[in-house]
């Protein structure tokens, strides 16, 4: 409030001059020169949202968030049930149970929980929901009760198995998604968590007491937290939590993780999956990252910015706008839950007869961002500043605010996290981001996969010389020499 | 702060329309949601140069988005030149007399901001979302590009910019499975002179012919003030957003009088039935087109009524029976899309494996059959008008969102606050219309494409009625031996 006066009345000042000199249209074009770029007034400060944490009765931990722009709020929950939990030989486990949830509860059924939805004018999710703020108690009842209380009928569940099966078959006709999973399998091992994908086996024998085991293990309170962000105090919005699950009881098991270790790296080479008729190759490379807790997370995320974070970064630059090769081309940091490790990677649609090409320029960038080419002044601003000057735009809305804080919430780290941060950008230099990429891209310890049209691909990145190149199945076996 | 904030919300709802709620409970048998639909802050008027402003002031976030609309879109295009004006919202991110190829892309993210533009069959839109003190800046890039953008379009760029469309094409459409189903459609919904009848992507061919002379002209005929409105959502001192524009707009010179082409609503005189093969699909789906009405007619709020009816949720008629009850698809969508001139109504069915789509269609038929001969109840018409009217409040939060929905308001309806009126509209849908827009708008004439994995004629819906075969050459072809090119 008060931090908008002094602003508000310099931009008066200004309106009222040029506002003196309003009428000819002409004028203006003489004064206004078009090749001086504006220089902005200082941003207006801006304060993240303060986090209430609290505990329900049963010791479930919630946050809320106040946030009065419109009379509306948002509510997610961030359960520790995910895939990583469940056991390999029943890979899909973890999915159908969070999908089941909405198949009915011990007293409502599924059609009935549709009715209330309609009742409310909004589709609520065991995971979370946007509305007005009248309906948040009954939204909040309806959501307790698909997480607490599922009914896990037969008859849904042979529905939701076979429905997951299809969807399987089709995923496989889209070549991002043959692109990420033979990524992956060949990254960490077709037999790897994080590779792990369902099969008409693993599905085929998950049984209702599955679902009953799972859900009882991990669908408890001290695996399930909650955010509620908008127009509620916290004294009101924990007393509507407390009233739907503050008698959850507690039992079970507490989520732990015991991930394998990924393969070490080997030297790169070049996956081929033979997607016949494929104008664009789908093209991934990457490698194995450290966990979200690195002192060089910053340094990281940041060069990753300079690298191809975003389209006006490095490698779009070259890919799509210097040479046409692409739409697109980005890359990103995929953390995980500490002390998971991480993945780095890009990805890019190329123009079939181009994929080797834009492999060279590709490599390229990744040993100019090493220190070929060095970060310029520029760049480091151009990154430095899209991060921390860009922060308001990530807590825009009541819906971003719950998204964010239920990331939070959902990778182990502080509420506070964002208080820190644009300290943490401002101080790094073009140094401390070509030693991140030193450290952690390394275009000899790669792995590139390209799912593409082999009879147009193959020859040319065989001719490429680059890598060793193998041409493998959708699951990263070699396909035996023809 | 949380002064500031609570005003904020308390200006926006001081003129809400309020919908529902205990005082309308006796509407109909389903109870339904207090909603207090807000009322945007508006300040609107029109530049000498013709340009339409919108100023939506609102200090609830440190944050500002501005969108510029053109009313061009690909129904503007002359023929042979399919994808052109797509293309041409390309060449506007290509730099202008001030700022550099690459520059515009890279200095509002060196801002901490977002932009993009977006192209449809009616209008093309550039916005940006930035921190509230770079409105200027903003400002100064729209208008540059609007003042100058020819004196640095050149022939290297043009071609540059066209290949990359045609990477976008190929990402969207041709590497897709069933990728063209949509352009296949629309060919045979509207008459190829039609401007609906083609794709805002386009084609290769077409985008190959285009010329800097088409460029020059295209820029000249539709980007000029008289034929732009500007939104600015956000963080802004309404006096000095003014002045800003009056600074940067102001001197740019009005343009010709639009010849806007006649577009029509135009029914199927019969049914036309098409089959699309892909190689690279492994099963096969179904989708039903029907031609319905554009944003003027006050039928499409019945429209989509329907689709909701149909497939808004497991309740829902269509949905709770290929879905749940005959488990034959895992999923079917209906919507109703009308575009500025003209729509379609179209219901898409995802088959489970060894579904039939000859009993997927017919059982389509069945249950539109049994909206257009009733009963339908008050209660099943009222849960999407809840949803609507819920919807419309969520949606609002974003500034941009905001900004797109005046901008759009005022270039379609002619009032930028005209999501209010929908609302209303909406309410006021009764079971009897319906029932009337099913049976005036979902009949005999329609497209029915049967998409399925190449050479698995067998599986077409009702394969003995005759069709026509729309599948493009590369997609139809048999995979190449790996082993001969090796």
């Amino acid at each position: 409030m008060t931090r908008m006066n002094p602003i508000r009345w310099r931009v008066l000042a200004v309106a009222a001059v040029l506002g003196g000199s309003l009428p000819a249209g002409g004028a203006h074009a003489q004064v206004l020169d078009r090749s001086q770029r504006p220089v902005a007034p200082p941003a207006t400060p801006f304060r993240l949202p303060a986090v209430e944490m609290r505990r329900l009765s049963n010791g479930m931990a919630v946050a809320v968030i106040q946030n009065h722009q419109l009379p509306i709020v948002a509510v997610r929950a961030v359960a520790d049930a995910g895939t990583l939990l469940e056991p390999a030989d029943k890979a899909g486990l973890s999915t159908l149970v969070s999908g089941m949830l909405v198949e009915g509860t011990t007293t409502r059924t599924a059609d009935q929980l549709a009715e209330a939805f309609a009742d409310l004018g909004t589709q609520v999710s065991p995971q979370g929901f946007t509305t007005v703020k009248g309906n948040l108690g009954p939204a909040l009842e309806l959501m307790g009760d698909m997480l607490m209380h599922p009914a896990f009928p037969d008859e849904a569940l042979a529905r939701n198995k076979a429905n997951t099966l299809t969807q399987l078959r089709r995923l496989r006709e889209q070549p991002s998604f043959l692109a990420d999973h033979l990524f992956n399998a060949v990254l960490f091992g077709a037999a790897h968590p994080y590779a792990r994908v369902p099969s008409e086996q693993t599905v085929g024998g998950i049984t209702r007491a599955d679902l009953v085991a799972f859900h009882g293990d991990y669908y408890r309170p001290q695996n399930v937290k909650l955010v509620v962000v908008g127009d509620v105090t916290p004294d009101a919005a924990v007393a509507q939590l407390e009233r739907v699950f503050g008698r959850w009881p507690a039992g079970g098991k507490t989520a732990r993780y015991d991930v394998p270790a990924p393969r070490p790296a080997a030297r790169t080479t070049i996956y081929l999956l033979d997607r016949p008729n494929s104008p664009q190759s789908t093209v991934i490379v990457g490698q194995v990252g450290p966990s979200r807790d690195t002192p060089d997370y910053y340094a990281l995320e940041t060069m990753n910015t300079v690298f191809g974070g975003l389209s006006g970064a490095r490698l779009n630059s070259n890919l799509r706008e210097r040479h046409s090769y692409t739409y697109g081309a980005n890359t990103g940091l995929q953390w995980r839950r500490i002390p998971q490790v991480s993945t780095l990677r890009g990805q890019s649609d190329i123009v079939a007869a181009k994929t080797d090409s834009a492999l060279v320029e590709w490599l390229g960038e990744l040993r100019g961002i090493r220190g070929e080419r060095p970060i310029t002044p520029v760049e480091l601003d151009y990154a430095r500043n899209n991060r921390t000057a860009g922060l308001p735009l990530r807590f825009e809305t009541v819906t971003q605010v719950a998204t964010q804080v239920a990331d939070l919430l959902a990778n182990g780290l502080p509420t506070d996290f964002y208080n820190g941060y644009a300290q943490n950008i401002l101080r790094l230099s073009g140094a401390d981001l070509a030693a991140a990429a030193t450290k952690y891209l390394d275009p000899q310890q790669s792995v590139i996969v390209v799912v593409g049209d082999r009879s147009v691909v193959e020859p040319r990145l065989r001719a490429l010389n680059v890598a060793p190149v193998v041409v493998v199945d959708e699951n990263g076996t070699p396909v035996a020499a023809s | 702060m949380t002064r500031t904030a609570r005003s904020a919300w308390y200006a926006l709802a001081a003129a809400s329309l309020l919908y529902g709620g205990p005082a309308q409970a006796q509407a109909g048998a389903r109870p339904t949601p207090a909603v207090d639909v807000p009322t945007l802050p508006l300040v609107r008027y029109i530049l000498p140069n013709g340009m339409t402003a919108l100023l939506s002031e609102d200090h609830s976030a440190p944050v500002v988005a501005l969108t510029v609309w053109y009313h061009v879109g690909s129904k503007n295009e002359k023929p042979g030149r399919t994808g052109f004006a797509h293309l041409f919202e390309h060449m506007m991110f290509e730099g202008s007399q001030n700022v550099g190829t690459g520059e515009h892309r890279r200095m509002i993210q060196s801002l901490g901001g977002i932009f993009n533009g977006t192209t449809t069959e009616d209008r093309t839109n550039y916005f940006e979302t930035l921190p509230s003190n770079q409105l200027e800046t903003a400002i100064w890039l729209e208008s540059d590009r609007m003042a100058t953008l020819l004196t640095r379009v050149n022939q290297e760029r043009l071609d540059a910019e066209r290949e990359i469309v045609k990477n976008e094409r190929r990402l969207r459409v041709d590497n897709q499975p069933f990728g063209v189903a949509d352009e296949v459609t629309s060919a045979a919904l509207f008459p190829s002179t039609h401007p609906y009848s083609w794709p805002v992507i386009g084609s290769m061919t077409d985008l190959s012919a285009a010329s800097l002379e088409d460029v020059r002209e295209f820029f000249r005929t539709y980007y000029s003030p008289s034929n732009a409105t500007i939104a600015i959502s956000g963080d802004i001192d309404v006096a000095r957003t003014r002045a800003l524009l009056d600074r940067y707009f102001g001197a740019i010179p009005r343009g010709p009088a639009i010849e806007r082409p006649r577009v029509s609503t135009t029914p199927l005189a019969a049914e036309k039935r098409l089959v699309l093969e892909d190689s690279r699909a492994r099963l096969p789906q179904i989708q039903l087109t029907w031609p319905t009405v554009g944003t003027h007619s006050p039928d499409r709020y019945a429209l989509d009524a329907v689709a909701f009816i149909l497939t808004l949720d497991r309740t829902s008629r269509l949905r709770k029976l290929l879905v749940y009850d005959r488990q034959l698809a895992t999923s079917v969508a209906a919507y109703n899309n009308a575009s500025e001139d003209a729509g379609y109504f179209q219901v898409f069915v995802t088959p489970r494996p060894n579904a039939s789509l000859t009993e997927i269609e017919a059982l389509v038929d069945s249950v539109i059959g049994t909206v257009k001969t009733g009963p339908v109840s008050t209660a099943e018409v009222q849960r999407v008008k809840n949803y609507a009217a819920v919807s419309t409040v969520t949606s609002l939060q974003n500034r941009l969102t905001r900004a797109e929905v005046l901008a759009s308001g005022l270039v379609f309806d002619g009032d930028p606050l005209s999501y209010r009126a929908d609302i209303a509209r909406r309410q006021a849908v009764t079971p009897a219309d319906v029932q009337r827009v099913a049976r005036q708008y979902l009949g005999s004439g329609r497209v029915v494409l049967s998409m399925v994995p190449t050479g698995k004629l067998d599986q077409v819906s009702r394969p003995s009625l005759p069709f026509t075969n729309v599948t493009p050459a590369a997609a139809a072809a048999p995979a190449p031996s790996a082993t001969g090119t090796r």
